[in-house]
């Protein structure tokens, strides 16, 4: 990374200053820095657990799961609970369920996501 | 005098009269009710529901995005909070006045804010905010030190941070006010004056013999009626190999914590919450539990219409409120387990706060 030099200001600002290179250098012994892992904030049902699962229970079927699946629509999405199966509706895609403030009834309102196209090289 | 200003002056005066009547139609009813029940619900609504008659006093339009989370109660029953607009903002609503009164924005330009959890102290003159935060960087998030926020509520300004362990979802205080609890895998026990981590009450590691790890859904904050925080837990029993559920009593009073184990895992509960007139506490999720403190067992269970997350009680403990998920809020007789009523929203709940102001 030391051969690249910016060129416009929002690499000058990603740029680190001297005093910061100087404490990471002796910090890390000139070493690389390793990411850092951390837990999920919200682990008590993630996609690893079945307490009460998404496709199936913690007992191998489906009737231990929210009833109907709407009435746990929006405990998934908001708090992120489920990232995998339902959008993030809190933050990233607010308009998938812009329309339906009563999942059972309004189920059909909601919106559909797409991943972002990439622009063409 | 011109006609014009004469009928401003009517119009003012009328507009006045009608302010002042809705006021004290307010006073009136919240002197009949002994508890007012407050409600959270999309797309960013607050309702205060009379506790006696079980209809809905005000509904409150919060301002910005949703959805309203956790609801936090003062002291004195007049204020309450609620996490909102994307969870990076706390509005604070006036229930005798029924609006929103001001509100604390958490995020700022380089750092996004999500509040998990908030607490008013005993004084009610501080509110706690558990805070998950991101530095956001020119090409990079960086996820930061889970904290807890103190907020002077005289001027809604911050005082101070101080770090607390990450997967917190819970904030509550002993009765005294000395103690900070902070809810997660265990629960972190915080001096407030100090800002400092003084203890932990095991809950993952517990200890117990026979019991493996324990797992226990700690979301929804419904103990103001009896201060006595309860927990439902899972965990497997070590000699027999099956899964065993429970309920842990945090006595916000003496900080004991009591176990009880109550079945094999075979049916799924949520939440807990204990009578303030009797030794019980009722169970819920598909279907409703009641546990006979005493007896640490179950004496009844009946099949809910669908899933609630948590409920509430009455202070007279004679009504359970069932909320969280759908837009119903479902009243029942605790003696009979019979469904009173329902309270209908505008949206759903989902994952918001249902929580109880005692008359004063």
């Amino acid at each position: 990374m030391k051969h690249f030099k910016p060129v416009n200001k929002k690499a000058k600002a990603n740029e680190p200053s001297p005093e910061e290179t100087q404490l990471r250098e002796k910090v890390t012994d000139g070493a690389e820095e390793k990411a850092d892992v951390v837990g999920m904030q919200l682990p008590l049902a993630c996609a690893s657990t079945l307490d009460p699962g998404w496709e199936v229970d913690p007992f191998g079927g489906v009737a231990q799961l929210c009833q109907p699946m709407e009435s746990d629509l929006y405990g998934c999405t908001d708090p992120c609970w489920w990232p995998a199966q339902v959008p993030d509706n809190l933050h990233t895609y607010p308009e998938w369920s812009a329309q339906c403030n009563a999942a059972v009834q309004d189920w059909r309102t909601l919106e559909t996501v797409f991943p972002e196209e990439e622009p063409e090289a | 005098m011109s006609p014009k200003t004469v009928g401003s002056a009517i119009l003012i005066g009328l507009f006045s009269f009608m302010m002042l009547a809705g006021a004290l139609l307010f006073q009136i009813e919240r002197a009949l009710a002994k508890d007012l029940l407050i409600a959270g619900s999309r797309d960013n609504y607050v309702y205060v529901i009379d506790g006696t008659t079980d209809e809905i006093l005000k509904t409150i339009e919060l301002e910005g995005q949703g959805f309203p989370f956790k609801i936090a109660t003062d002291p004195a029953g007049k204020r309450v909070y609620v996490i909102t607009n994307r969870w990076e903002s706390i509005a604070i609503v006036d229930i005798e006045q029924g609006r929103q009164v001001g509100k604390i924005d958490l995020s700022t330009p380089g750092e996004r804010v999500k509040a998990i959890e908030i607490a008013v102290n005993r004084a009610g003159d501080k509110l706690y905010v558990y805070e998950t935060a991101t530095e956001l960087g020119t090409d990079r998030l960086k996820v930061l030190p889970t904290r807890i926020r103190e907020i002077d509520l005289a001027t809604n300004k911050s005082i101070r941070t101080f770090e607390a362990p990450r997967q917190v979802s819970l904030l509550y205080f002993s009765t005294d006010g000395k103690k900070l609890y902070a809810q997660g895998p265990d629960i972190y026990v915080f001096d407030p004056e100090q800002g400092k981590m003084i203890d932990t009450i095991p809950i993952k590691n517990v200890g117990i013999t026979g019991l493996g790890e324990v797992d226990v859904l700690n979301f929804w904050p419904h103990y103001e009626q009896t201060n006595i925080v309860s927990n439902v837990w899972v965990a497997p029993e070590t000699i027999k190999g099956n899964f065993v559920v429970g309920i842990m009593n945090l006595d916000l009073a003496s900080g004991n914590a009591e176990w009880m184990e109550l079945e094999v895992f075979n049916v799924i509960i949520f939440s807990s919450v204990i009578s303030p007139t009797e030794r019980k506490a009722f169970l819920i999720y598909t279907t409703l539990s009641e546990v006979d403190l005493d007896e640490k067992r179950i004496k009844r269970r009946i099949n809910l219409d669908h899933t609630y997350y948590a409920g509430n009680i009455s202070s007279d403990g004679k009504k359970l409120y069932l909320g969280g998920t759908q837009r119903d809020v479902a009243v029942y007789d605790t003696s009979t387990l019979k469904q009173i009523k329902k309270i209908m929203l505008k949206g759903d709940q989902s994952v918001a706060s249902l929580k109880v102001v005692k008359a004063p």
